[in-house]
Formats: C-alpha cells, structure tokens, sequence
C-alpha cells in the first residue's frame, strides 16, 4: 500500500499536475488514502470535483466519479455536465455513475477491448497515471458541446 | 522568494518542476535549467526561451521571474510545423517553446475552423496515435536531428460502445 500511495503523491507533486495546478485547469483536494479528490475546471467555469478511487495504483487503473464533497456522496445527477460526447464520458445512467465513461477508468475498460484500437491514446498509462486520466476528462470539458450551467 | 517553474526539453522525457529564487538574473536561470539536463549532453548548445514567446530576448528583459513561467531548452531556435486537415495543409516556423495549444489556435485559425468546431478537434502526430496535451511544448516532440513536425487535426473522441 505505502507503495501505491508514493507513486500517487510523485504524480501529484511531477511537473505536469503542478503545471496543469498553475494554469487554472485543476487542485487536488486532498487524499484520503485511497480516495483522492481533485477538481476541475469546465470551459464554463464550473468547478467539478472528481472522487479517484487508486487501490494498486498506478499499475491498475484508478476510476472516477463526481463528487459532492459538502454532501459526501456522489454528485446528484441533475448537477453533472451533459450535452454531445461531454454526455457520453459523464453519463450517470450508466453503472448509475459509479464511474466515468472513458477507456482509461478501470471499470468502463472491462468488456471494451475495442476500445485498446479505437481509443489507443487514452488506454491507462501506468507512467502518466492519474494526470492522463485528468488530461482526458478536462480536454471533454473544454468541448463547446458542454451545455452551459445556467441552460 | 523561491518559486516554481516548469522546464521542458528534448533532452528531458516530461514536463519537470524546478524550485529557485524569484530574483535570479538570466544567467542564474539558464544555469538552474540546465542542470536538470542529463549529462550526456552538450549543455552549452541549449537555449533557454519562454513558453509561448517568440521573442528570443524575452528571458533577458524580464525583471523577475514569473511563478510558474513554462520554459524551454532545445538546441534548436525554430521547427517547421505542418498541419493537415480535410485535404488542405498550411505550414510556419515556431520557437520550441510554443504549446500544442498555441499551434491548435494558429492552425484552425489559418484553415478557416470556427473556434466552436476547434473545440471538437485534436493535434495527433502523423502517421502516430499520440495526441499531445496541450500544455506541452513543440521542442519537447521534435528531437534534434529532426527540425520538423507534422500534425493532423483529427475530431476529438465520442466514446461509445
């Protein structure tokens, strides 16, 4: 376990999360091992806070869901983003939101070997780890498909 | 005050964090920087530019160092980019420091892509799946030798079944 966490927290504090820190485009929370909490900017400004679950980090995939952290459980689902693919990757009907609809989560990966030669690009890379898995999600949120807060 | 700075290179295989003091003069920085490099290199062959500055005297001029300033060493002082999209090309030079999300801008711009449509777009390397984020830096793709890149702009994923 102290080996899980240590490669999590040398992600945390490499030059590519603390550059993605500088510019705005996500924070870490805080850790509650093996829970992470992380949040992210949406290209509407809305702040979303991402629940990573890490166990056998980073050789296993970590996954992902939306998180109300005043609350402490799952974000409700008439708050989670939608609208075009932005709905695909953040769709609550799935798993009832569990997880996040992305090749790179440990739970959308199983039953979609297709994916390894559709999506190669955002299979779980053990050496980016979690900033691959955030990379992904925040390039879906910057989408001018994302219907904004207000709509 | 000691404040962080992000270095890329094509001598370094990611983006790394650099701590130092926000009264360093030019040389101070230079030197920091290229300390990181690995020592099989000729470190003296390295220029040090600013993200996203095509202004080689940029670092010179500057007072004081901004915190989380992006930095580049290449040996290189311009890489021809191409870009292709929907059977058309266009073609410049950029600093080594320029971002992925620099040349995306320039590139949809010149092939006439609303900002809008950009949005759904993505820079991969030709004849590669890799799909660069966009914070990192064209120096830290093209390796000297290479003094050139091409990309495609290709739709950005719908994951689905």
């Amino acid at each position: 376990m102290d080996n899980e966490k240590n490669s999590l927290e040398a992600h945390l504090q490499s030059g590519r999360f603390l550059a993605g820190v500088f510019k705005g485009k996500w924070k870490l929370l805080g850790i509650e091992w093996p829970i992470v909490f992380i949040e992210i900017k949406a290209r509407d400004e809305r702040k979303l806070t991402l629940r990573f679950e890490c166990t056998g980090y980073p050789e296993i995939p970590t996954t992902a869901t939306l998180w109300d952290i005043a609350k402490q459980q799952q974000l409700a689902a008439e708050h989670w983003p939608r609208g075009g693919r932005v709905s695909q990757v953040f769709n609550h009907g799935w798993m009832q939101g569990a997880a996040l609809y992305l090749p790179c989560d440990r739970q959308a990966i199983i039953g979609h070997s297709n994916w390894v030669s559709e999506l190669p690009w955002l299979i779980w890379k053990p050496q980016l780890g979690l900033i691959q898995y955030l990379e992904a999600v925040y390039e879906i949120l910057q989408s001018y498909e994302l219907e904004s807060k207000a709509a | 005050m000691k404040i962080k700075v992000f270095v890329q290179s094509e001598a370094l295989d990611d983006i790394n964090v650099l701590e130092i003091e926000d009264s360093f003069n030019h040389k101070a920085l230079q030197d920091a920087c290229k300390a990181i490099l690995p020592v099989a290199v000729n470190k003296e062959e390295f220029h040090l530019t600013l993200e996203d500055d095509d202004d080689d005297n940029s670092l010179e001029n500057l007072k004081q160092i901004p915190e989380g300033a992006g930095l580049q060493l290449h040996r290189l002082k311009n890489i021809t980019v191409q870009v292709r999209y929907a059977g058309r090309d266009v073609n410049r030079t950029f600093k080594p420091s320029t971002t992925i999300a620099r040349i995306k801008k320039w590139a949809a711009k010149e092939l006439g892509v609303a900002p809008s449509d950009a949005a759904e777009l993505m820079l991969q390397i030709s004849g590669t799946n890799d799909r660069p984020d966009t914070d990192i830096h064209l120096g830290t793709l093209v390796k000297t030798p290479a003094k050139s890149i091409c990309f495609d702009l290709v739709p950005s994923p719908r994951v689905n079944g």
